[in-house]
């Protein structure tokens, strides 16, 4: 039990991430077995879970999760928590009972209703009035409401056969008028109410059939044309009558329907049942935190009576947690503080960053989490990601729409529930520091390329800067597609290079510095390559190429590859090394010439923009009134399906090129047990 | 031939080209991306980039057919009418290539994920790199046509 006890508390601590040891079982050649969860327990708890989501169901209450967790009975053991939380349930279990009741009740009835309006063909309506209830008990209403339900379906089923029984003597008395001959002018109107009762209908046919009797004996007279027309009068009024007491009925009934939603509605509100609800839910958080207790458990082995566990535990933390461990044990316990091995994957804590950046940490954390000892791309991927998108998605106008998007996302994002709301709802609303940052790069872009809802001529190129062959804005980029191919390199280039940095540095972190030489050769080879295509335009002028590009060639490229692989033949086989560096040279050159995509894509995103203003018919930046929707249709349409083509493509370039530079993915989050 | 025809050739065989070729490669990833779904709903935001990428392919097409046709005035000589032609089948036929790596990778890249999420990030290589295809073919288009 003493193992329990001290789950317990290393959850209560929350700084212990377990380890599965039965996976490795076989390093323990046979000693270990694996630790039996006793049965009683984890049964006891699923029971428990499953007791608590059938009261909910019953109560017709979603199962949320809440916020903030209820903390554990303060027992020993987990068996005398589950009895603690059983008792408990029992409890809130009889007060729901009454509650259930009439919720069931009531739920009957109300199908039962839309099964006769159904049956009367009659839509529900859907929308209700707040009417006072009744004073009385909802049983009693609901009682109520139940006979009244019945005595309306008889009234309506009698309403219908009286329909029937009169249409009958409509059609008898029409065929008797037909052979009589005396033409009756006035005709005196019975007014009988509706249903006119079996005595009645008794009387009148009785009498019809006599006449019918006179009548074959040939014994007409005014008299009984008068009579005959009178019935017909008196029954024809009747059926006249019908629809209106029937729509009466219904009438009824859907108040009655009314009035049980309403009866539910008032159960619902009742602070009682909110509290019944809140205990269940939380007894529901707590049985899934005991039965998160019992999986950690079930990572344990067994020898003898010996309980073998593994956890991590952060540095700093190590001493409490030993000294924690011995005093509940009482001394019998043996602990064994091993460092990590390089072959342990070691759990990485992930320092919160702020919420501006969330989708940033979303984005990057879908390639993978971080090695302990690895620099964390989150924040490097905010500047990197943007930035790349707005230069595919340079225009000021749009840029301004995303900004406008992003930060009344962020206005709302404090005001909703982020667990509440759809999937893709949620996406945007994680995503609101992402479009006000993309849509701010966006805008600059714009401005240097002269951008504004496409090269509509409002703005003019902006240079920024001028780095030998390269142009940073000035230019515009439909009429010089080469200059910002040549642009789109140099970004490429200089990302790939910060992504080799950064890769040194964590080489360093890694205390290998032998990989760490390796990436530095590889940005003199990147950056070698580069000046090469810079200096020459590539190796197509062969006599200019053997005269001094040789020697360039050597200096630049030839050496880099040839350290790259001694370097790596040192460490390795030669073979190796030579693969290696091959594959770091066609892997430089693919990557940087991927980098063109930016400039495709910009001129993409131009050329969509610029068909819709030629269509609109502006010209030298004027817009005239008649333009605007034409161009609105044009924004509209390059900001979903062609933002999202950049967005992916932007993705694409971290995900492919820049992250896998310095970035493995492959570490573990740290997630320690906790329990309240 | 007149210029003009053969530019408007070139501007047709770009747009159909990448239009089937996007159309290929959604109608083989879309209906795998449905059964994915079905099973883990929450992949989905992450395997909605193979029919991105496919529909960006219809959209590569658009651009250089609209770069041919508002350069119509300017395509004068044989020789540029043949550039035209020549970009076009180069978008269209690039877009073909890059739309069957698609279409293999996309589904298979789904039914990976959806055993093993964390290969992911390796398989999603294939779908990128013949993606990446198109791309070169939009360059050399653009650079035709200019």
């Amino acid at each position: 039990m003493d193992i329990e006890a001290i789950l317990l508390s290393l959850g209560k601590m929350g700084v212990a991430h377990s380890i599965n040891v039965n996976r490795e079982r076989e390093s323990f050649e046979g000693l270990l077995e694996e630790y039996a969860v006793p049965c009683e327990v984890a049964d006891q708890c699923s029971d428990i879970l499953t007791r608590a989501d059938y009261q909910l169901e019953k109560l017709e209450q979603k199962p949320e999760e809440l916020s903030d967790k209820p903390p554990l009975p303060p027992k020993p053991t987990l068996k005398e928590i589950l009895d603690e939380m059983e008792k408990k349930l029992s409890e809130t279990e009889d007060k729901a009972q009454p509650f259930i009741e009439t919720i069931t009740s009531s739920s009957n009835l109300a199908r039962k209703i839309d099964q006769t309006l159904r049956k009367w063909k009659k839509n529900r309506k859907t929308d209700f009035k707040s009417t006072s209830l009744p004073q009385k008990s909802p049983q009693e209403t609901l009682l109520n409401a139940g006979q009244r339900l019945t005595e309306l379906e008889r009234r309506f089923a009698e309403i219908d056969t009286t329909a029937t029984r009169c249409s009958n003597i409509v059609s008898r008395t029409s065929q008797i008028s037909k052979s009589l001959k005396f033409n009756v002018k006035e005709v005196p109107i019975q007014k009988v109410p509706l249903p006119p009762g079996e005595k009645f209908f008794a009387f009148i046919e009785a009498r019809l059939s006599e006449i019918e009797k006179a009548l074959t004996a040939n014994k007409s007279n005014e008299d009984v044309t008068k009579e005959v027309l009178t019935i017909k009068a008196t029954v024809t009024h009747l059926i006249e009558q019908v629809p209106h007491a029937k729509a009466d009925i219904i009438k009824q009934t859907l108040e009655l329907r009314n009035l049980v939603e309403m009866i539910k509605q008032s159960i619902r509100t009742n602070p009682e049942l909110k509290a019944v609800h809140f205990d269940l839910l939380s007894l529901r958080e707590m049985a899934k935190e005991i039965e998160e207790l019992i999986k950690v458990e079930s990572n344990m082995g067994r020898c003898g009576t010996t309980v073998f566990f593994e956890v991590w535990v952060p540095k700093a933390q190590l001493e409490k947690v030993v000294e924690e461990i011995k005093n509940i044990a009482k001394g019998k316990c043996v602990i064994e503080e091993v460092p990590p091995s390089s072959k342990d994957v070691v759990p990485t804590v992930i320092k919160p960053v702020p919420r501006f950046f969330e989708a940033f940490e979303k984005l990057t954390f879908s390639l993978g989490y971080p090695r302990p000892e690895e620099i964390n791309p989150v924040l490097l991927m905010a500047v990197t990601f943007p930035f790349l998108f707005g230069i595919m998605f340079a225009d000021v106008g749009q840029g301004a729409i995303l900004l406008a998007v992003g930060l009344i996302i962020l206005y709302f994002r404090g005001k909703v529930d982020i667990n509440k709301v759809g999937d893709i709802m949620r996406y945007f609303i994680v995503s609101g520091g992402l479009f006000v940052l993309c849509g701010t790069s966006a805008i600059i872009f714009g401005f240097l390329f002269g951008e504004f809802f496409g090269p509509s001529g409002v703005l003019h190129p902006i240079l920024l800067a001028e780095i030998g062959p390269f142009q940073i804005g000035g230019f515009d980029p439909m009429h010089e597609p080469l200059g910002m191919l040549r642009f789109a390199i140099l970004i490429g280039v200089i990302m790939l290079s910060l992504g080799l940095v950064m890769r040194v540095v964590n080489n360093f972190k890694k205390r290998r510095p032998k990989n760490a030489l390796i990436s530095s050769f590889w940005i003199w080879l990147l950056l070698g390559g580069f000046f090469i295509w810079i200096y020459w335009g590539g190796i197509s002028n062969i006599t200019r190429w053997f005269a001094e590009g040789i020697f360039m060639f050597l200096g630049l490229i030839a050496t880099p590859v040839a350290l790259i692989c001694i370097v790596t033949a040192t460490s390795g086989s030669i073979m190796e090394g030579i693969d290696f560096s091959i594959e770091v040279l066609i892997e430089s050159l693919d990557h940087t010439i991927s980098f063109s995509r930016l400039a495709a894509l910009f001129l993409t995103h131009t050329a969509l923009n610029y068909m819709f203003l030629i269509i609109a018919g502006v010209e030298n930046g004027v817009f005239t009134l008649q333009s605007i929707p034409i161009i609105i249709v044009g924004s509209i349409l390059a900001l979903s399906i062609e933002g999202l083509v950049v967005f992916v493509h932007c993705l694409r370039l971290h995900w492919v090129e820049l992250l896998p530079e310095f970035y493995s993915g492959k570490g573990v989050p740290y997630d320690p047990l906790k329990v309240k | 031939m007149d210029p003009t025809v053969m530019a408007s050739i070139g501007a047709a065989v770009s747009i159909i080209g990448s239009a089937i070729s996007a159309s290929y490669a959604i109608l083989t990833c879309a209906p795998a991306l449905a059964s994915v779904t079905s099973e883990k709903p929450e992949l989905g935001s992450k395997l909605l980039i193979a029919i991105i990428l496919g529909e960006a392919l219809a959209i590569y097409g658009l651009l250089i057919a609209f770069m041919i046709i508002s350069n119509l005035s300017t395509i004068t000589t044989e020789e540029a009418g043949l550039r035209a032609i020549l970009a076009g089948i180069t978008m269209g036929g690039t877009a073909a290539t890059a739309s069957v790596g698609i279409s293999y990778c996309g589904p298979a890249l789904m039914t990976a994920t959806v055993e093993k999420p964390e290969s992911y990030t390796v398989n999603i290589l294939g779908l990128v790199l013949s993606e990446a295809l198109a791309i070169y073919g939009l360059l050399i288009a653009f650079m035709l046509n200019v």
